[in-house]
């Protein structure tokens, strides 16, 4: 019965400093050895991989450790003439998730003339739904993850105009609960990830003001832990991914200081692998891009600097990505006053 | 990769790791390459599916081969209806179970069964229930499994709503930590025919004795009472209209007011075009001014008589130089008047509550819903207790500290307001809001006729709420963590401000 015994867990005693050099050679050696195990394993989510990968280096100042043509082709070998979408890996289908995280790669690296970027425009709009939802590819599955990747891919195109934008914050808010936040689709239940879409998408729209950011930044900040890390849902363990999440929505907010930052800045540095560089969801499991990306986002957002390391670049809390390249796209989101003005 | 533990191996079984994964590797790769070149040649057969499925067996998140297989199962179906419903399908569902239980949380393989329902009209509904709760045995949480679940109620008529709340009861009495089932009660309560409050209390009542720092029944709760509040649309609370601008405060975030049915009217004829804007470019908001064509004109503001209900459900007429307000003395519907009956019931909340406070002075929950409950009963009467329960928190709790500072300064502005809210010439005389320890300015636009503020000795350090006092011309900021130049800068637009900083 008593749940709460379980739910969170011991940090090891002092946590490494912020391993930025480690971290850097993490990423830029992954996907070097083609025949790795889990490199194979995860072809399936590549490009998304490749994206998570890519803004982890930029937000360190170390895009240049990758070779741009190398990924601007392989960006180019998942697009598909036909439908105008991106598919993870060479072969396998198109999708929204891995449009975003090409269209964010092409953004990062100034190259959106490597693709007909009308027809990505295209499979987007033809996946929105008469309720304002989105499919997520032609087999029907909706979820707001989904919301979010095809308003984020028209944004960073400065398209939206191409789909019904009112209806697509009307389904957003479709699927907002009793707790003020959000699942993947109406009735299901709330998740810090889905609420980070929902958030995003909004701000995208410039309607993040249609909720009321006092309930909602409530539910998101009892998402620490007394560790110093979030979960996802009441009574779950904690996971760096949510550091990410969860702030990422609060800063979109205008609530970005309800929550104890140095407590999480320590969580966050204790799922560093010392030894492989690299975050893992918690201290002590295997380090991965996906970790790896969103602790150092959160750790951005936080503005982290300590006496050994160079200061990470600003992180664009909507799309993820340096804020540079959101600023030299001339993309604004909206992000809640704050401090009463709600 | 979650939840994946770093493995400390010796060398040799390093190697043997290596070797056996370079195998898998091999047999992917190979797997694959037969895979994409069987379905570029149309070859749609049993045999892709056999292969599709020995990959999806140990990676069943690979949607591609989950779509190879939908195409594959189309033609069977489109060939031999029959077959395909009897032994076709059976196989396939079998086959989507075994990847469940690698992995639980298959996006791919969830979506396989929906879409496998969705083709055979949902034939095998019965069974599939049986699954879901299966699964939910395993891990009550899994909202993929929640989720099929719903989608299985939403379209088959075998389960009543009443059926579906009963299993959340079965669910919430096995677990009171389910947090998914609690989810999914608030959202069938709501359809169901009869008057549930009093037994969902007594619900929530075991579920927190049982174990009170659980979030999961306290977040239910709140919502549950909150839920018995009429639904608050927002309202006029007041218009001033000088030279020629025209501004509007609404009792909540309003929509601009030309959406909302406000009407502007000069002598029978209603003025278009107006461009209206708020302080922070938002699409809702509190407060909306816009600029009239002409100065000096008799003005009506017509709207619909819920949105017209503080000033006699009538219109407003309108001089110049007129400022016609009726702020209500409460400011949501939590600090609204209740009925009698709703009164009594929300007293004995607070007694039990505080009974559990009583018994674990260490818990934040019962203090949490206290403040909640003291607020819904009387906001004004119970203000040292609601204080007082503020600082309790904030020492049990400082982890979320700014986010109880913000609360007690919305609150301290509350209170504020509805003393002032009788005093005579109240614009201008000086609203005294120093040395609050305010960390926010809540309720900006209910102070914006106000000429002269004095908010001195406080922690404010957002100038944003500033944007809203419009008509300030004295404002006292001294003694707070605001940045000077922001400050100014922020509210550029006011003219003849004279602030102390």
């Amino acid at each position: 019965m008593a749940a709460s015994l379980s739910t969170d867990i011991i940090l090891p005693n002092a946590p490494p400093d912020l391993l930025l050099p480690k971290h850097a050679g993490f990423l830029s050696k992954y996907g070097t050895a083609k025949d790795d195990y889990d490199y194979c394993m995860t072809e399936f989510l590549r490009m998304s991989g490749m994206y998570w990968g890519l803004t982890a280096l930029q937000l360190m100042d170390r895009l240049d450790s990758v070779p741009k043509e190398d990924v601007v082709a392989f960006v180019q070998d998942c697009f598909h003439e036909g439908t105008g979408g991106f598919s993870p890996a060479k072969d396998h289908d198109p999708h929204l998730l891995y449009s975003l995280s090409a269209i964010q790669i092409l953004a990062m690296y100034d190259e959106f003339k490597a693709v007909d970027c009308s027809k990505v425009v295209e499979f987007v709009q033809s996946l929105q739904q008469p309720d304002g939802s989105f499919f997520g590819d032609k087999y029907g599955e909706v979820d707001i993850r989904f919301s979010f990747c095809a308003v984020a891919t028209l944004a960073l195109m400065k398209k939206l105009d191409a789909i019904d934008t009112r209806k697509a914050a009307d389904f957003i808010l479709s699927c907002q609960n009793f707790d003020g936040g959000f699942g993947s689709k109406p009735g299901s239940e709330s998740h810090a990830g889905l609420i980070y879409c929902a958030v995003g998408t909004l701000s995208i729209l410039k309607e993040i003001d249609r909720i009321d950011g006092d309930a909602l930044g409530w539910w998101l900040c009892e998402r620490q832990l007394k560790s110093g890390g979030f979960n996802g849902r009441p009574e779950k363990l904690p996971d760096v991914c949510y550091s990410w999440w969860v702030l990422a929505s609060l800063t979109i907010l205008g609530r970005g200081d309800w929550i104890d930052q140095k407590a999480l800045i320590k969580f966050i540095l204790s799922c560093q692998d010392v030894s492989t560089g690299g975050f893992a969801d918690r201290p002590g499991d295997v380090a991965d891009p996906f970790h790896t990306l969103f602790g150092l986002g959160a750790l951005s957002i936080l503005g982290y600097e300590d006496e050994t390391t160079v200061k990470l670049k600003k992180i664009n809390p909507v799309f993820c990505m340096s804020q540079e390249v959101i600023d030299s796209l001339g993309i604004e989101v909206q992000i809640l006053p704050g401090g009463g003005a709600c | 990769m979650h939840g994946r533990q770093k493995k400390e191996r010796t060398a040799e079984e390093e190697v043997a790791k290596e070797k056996e994964r370079c195998k898998k590797v091999a047999a992917y790769q190979y797997a694959m390459g037969l895979i994409f070149s069987k379905r570029g040649k149309k070859e749609l057969d049993e045999e892709l599916l056999k292969i599709t499925q020995q990959v999806l067996a140990s990676n069943p998140d690979i949607s591609t081969l989950w779509n190879i297989r939908k195409e594959v199962l189309s033609v069977m179906k489109e060939t031999d209806f029959t077959n395909f419903l009897d032994v076709v399908l059976q196989k396939e569902l079998d086959f989507t179970e075994f990847c469940l239980k690698i992995n639980p949380k298959s996006y791919g393989a969830w979506h396989h069964r929906t879409w496998l329902m969705k083709e055979t009209n949902f034939s095998k509904v019965t069974s599939e229930l049986k699954l879901c709760a299966k699964y939910l045995e395993y891990d009550d949480r899994n909202f993929h499994c929640w989720d099929y679940r719903r989608y299985l109620v939403e379209n088959c008529s075998e389960v009543t709503l009443e059926q579906e709340f009963d299993f959340t009861t079965e669910k919430i009495s096995s677990n009171f930590s389910n947090f998914s089932s609690w989810h999914l009660r608030s959202k069938i309560l709501p359809k169901l025919p009869r008057d549930f409050l009093e037994e969902e209390l007594e619900l929530i009542r075991n579920a927190v004795f049982t174990d009170p720092k659980d979030q999961s029944a306290w977040f239910y709760h709140r919502w549950l009472l909150r839920s018995q509040l009429p639904a608050e649309n927002p309202y006029l609370i007041a218009a001033q209209y000088s030279d020629t601008k025209l501004s509007l405060i609404f009792s909540s975030k309003s929509p601009i007011p030309s959406q909302s049915g406000v009407k502007v009217i000069d002598t029978d004829k209603i003025i278009g075009n107006l461009k209206w804007t708020n302080p922070w470019s938002n699409t809702c908001s509190k407060l909306w001014e816009c600029q009239l064509p002409e100065a000096n004109k008799n003005i009506s503001i017509k709207a619909d008589s819920s949105v017209m209900r503080n000033f006699g459900s009538v219109d407003l007429s309108l001089k110049h130089g007129d400022l016609k307000r009726n702020f209500p003395k409460y400011f949501d519907a939590e600090t609204e008047r209740k009925n009698d009956k709703f009164l009594s019931l929300l007293k004995e909340e607070i007694s039990w509550v505080q009974e559990l406070q009583e018994m674990e002075p260490d818990v934040k929950w019962p203090i949490c819903t206290l403040i909640m409950l003291m607020r819904m009963v009387d906001f004004v009467k119970y203000k040292e207790n609601i204080l007082n329960h503020l600082d309790k928190l904030m020492k049990l709790d400082s982890q979320r500290i700014n986010y109880y500072l913000d609360l007690r300064s919305k609150y301290l502005i509350e209170w504020k307001l509805v003393e002032c809210s009788s005093l005579p010439g109240l614009d201008e005389t000086v609203l005294d809001l120093s040395g609050l320890n305010l960390t926010a300015l809540y309720y900006p636009e209910r102070m914006c006729f106000q000429t002269k503020i004095n908010l001195s000795n406080n922690a404010l350090k957002n100038c944003e709420p500033f944007r809203a006092l419009v008509n300030c011309k004295e404002l006292n900021v001294s003694g707070n963590n605001l940045a000077k130049t922001k400050l100014e800068s922020t509210i550029e637009g006011l003219k003849n401000l004279k602030i102390e900083l």
